[in-house]
């Protein structure tokens, strides 16, 4: 027993590399490492061989593809990725800052995936992700702004403010929203909780959050529509505010009310409470993505067409038709998701 | 369920370094067994971990955490087993793998075709 404590690696050695191993795996990744070392040196070869295998699996693990693929159509579009060139804002086209910030923001958020301390949903969590994209994102401006100041890079590279502060309240709103929607229900495999009762707790608090970011997000959506009517194209502003706001709080409303129908602690209860959302083929994102199918519309196919071009109008009818098919494929991922969980239930 | 889709190479080698170990199975020994099964080349202990994950999120496998042992410095070891969908799809595997061999042995015999 000695003998094997005292073959493992120096401590400070150990600390250092199991800081960089994923907190969901680390116990049995440092009993791994710790199995194999033979020195100092073999030990720091076997991380960092294995270290991007298992970061980069973990973020794909807690990855759901359409989701992200969405949210990077999103977060693209919300920093002015498909805004057309007007030739007002001078140096580099507004696209392409949208791009450099969108990458900076989507590799922060895998890396914050991969790090997940828990495979549970968290309202906490949820939060703590926009709050760590905002530290991404205004680094990357930051870090454009080292460069440019060091010469080696032109100024004009960074975001405008207006793009930087408006695209990101956008997402960060459409991010929650996503989020209590979805992963509220699916706690994962690992951590799938084989006590009933506590489970369907969590799937009460997941449908009380939902209820919470929507509200929230009506607010925002208002307020954010109100300021752009003010500063930009009051049609698109007005139209998407509009139409936000009015399903948004119907939404609330419908979810008021299933949320005052009683539900016992049992197996029975939950399983009916997973199939009633199952079948109710909810579409509320469908809404949660008006303002950006209105700002696309407006900013390519509407200014491809009065601009005569066309290619412009023809990309912005892609992304629109993306944007659209990404939303479907999450209808159908959540239905699926939602399926598993009842079978898991119903095994029991 | 619907049945398991075709695995790959190094899928067929995990699950099978997982099947030989029997309760023994947590990285270390899978990636052991694993480069002997694919001798004279080497696989990376990073790609047996993704491979197990990967394998985790689809069913093939299941997993649990062992009590923790010193020789491990206190920690626990993530034991898998192969779950019915993993045994379903390693059979199938099996079965080409045998049916190929068998018309490989036909066409070149014993003295063109020296498996390792």
């Amino acid at each position: 027993m000695e003998a094997g404590l005292s073959s493992g690696p120096p401590r400070a050695l150990e600390r250092a590399v199991l800081w960089m191993v994923p907190p969901l795996v680390r116990e049995e990744i440092a009993g791994d490492f710790w199995e194999r070392y033979r020195s100092p040196l073999q030990y720091l070869a076997d991380a960092a061989k294995a270290l991007p295998y298992i970061v980069l699996s973990q973020a794909r693990r807690a990855t759901q593809m359409p989701l992200f693929l969405l949210l990077a159509l999103t977060i693209l579009a919300a920093h002015g990725g498909l805004e057309p060139d007007r030739g007002t804002v001078a140096g580099v086209p507004i696209a392409l800052r949208a791009l450099v910030a969108t990458l900076a923001v989507l590799a922060a958020l895998m890396l914050r995936n991969a790090y997940r301390p828990s495979e549970a949903w968290s309202a906490v969590r949820a939060i703590g992700d926009v709050v760590w994209l905002l530290i991404a994102l205004l680094a990357s401006q930051a870090a454009l702004a080292l460069l440019a100041s060091a010469g080696l890079l032109d100024p004009s590279w960074r975001l405008p403010l207006g793009w930087l502060v408006g695209g990101f309240a956008f997402y960060s709103v459409v991010m929650l929203l996503l989020r209590a929607e979805l992963e509220a229900v699916d706690p994962g495999v690992r951590e799938r909780s084989q006590d009933v009762a506590a489970g369907i707790a969590s799937l009460r608090r997941g449908l009380r959050l939902r209820l919470v970011f929507e509200t929230a997000a009506l607010g925002v959506l208002a307020a954010a529509s109100g300021g752009y009517a003010l500063f930009s194209s009051p049609v698109v502003a007005l139209v998407a505010g509009l139409w936000a706001v009015v399903t948004l709080a119907l939404i609330a409303w419908r979810l008021r009310r299933a949320g005052r129908q009683p539900t016992a602690e049992c197996r029975a209860a939950f399983i009916a409470e997973l199939t009633r959302q199952r079948d109710a083929g909810r579409a509320a994102w469908w809404w949660y993505f008006v303002p950006l199918f209105a700002g696309l519309a407006w900013n390519t196919i509407a200014f491809g067409v009065g601009a005569a071009q066309p290619a412009i109008a023809v990309v912005g009818s892609g992304a629109c038709a993306l944007l659209a098919a990404m939303i479907v494929q999450l209808g159908i991922w959540r239905k699926r998701k939602l399926g598993e969980r009842i079978a898991e239930l119903e095994s029991l | 369920m619907d049945k398991p889709s075709p695995l790959g190479q190094f899928e067929q080698l995990v699950l099978t370094a997982i099947l030989s170990l029997g309760d023994d199975a947590y990285g270390v020994t899978i990636h052991a067994r694993a480069e002997e099964l694919m001798r004279p080349r080497r696989c990376q202990l990073g790609a047996v971990y993704a491979t197990l994950d990967r394998m985790e999120e689809k069913g093939l496998v299941v997993s649990r955490l062992s009590e923790p042992t010193a020789q491990r410095g206190g920690r626990k070891r993530r034991l898998y087993r192969l779950s019915p969908r993993g045994e379903e799809a390693l059979g199938d595997s099996a079965a080409v793998a045998r049916r190929v061999c068998e018309v490989v042995e036909e066409h070149w015999g014993e003295q063109q075709w020296k498996p390792a």
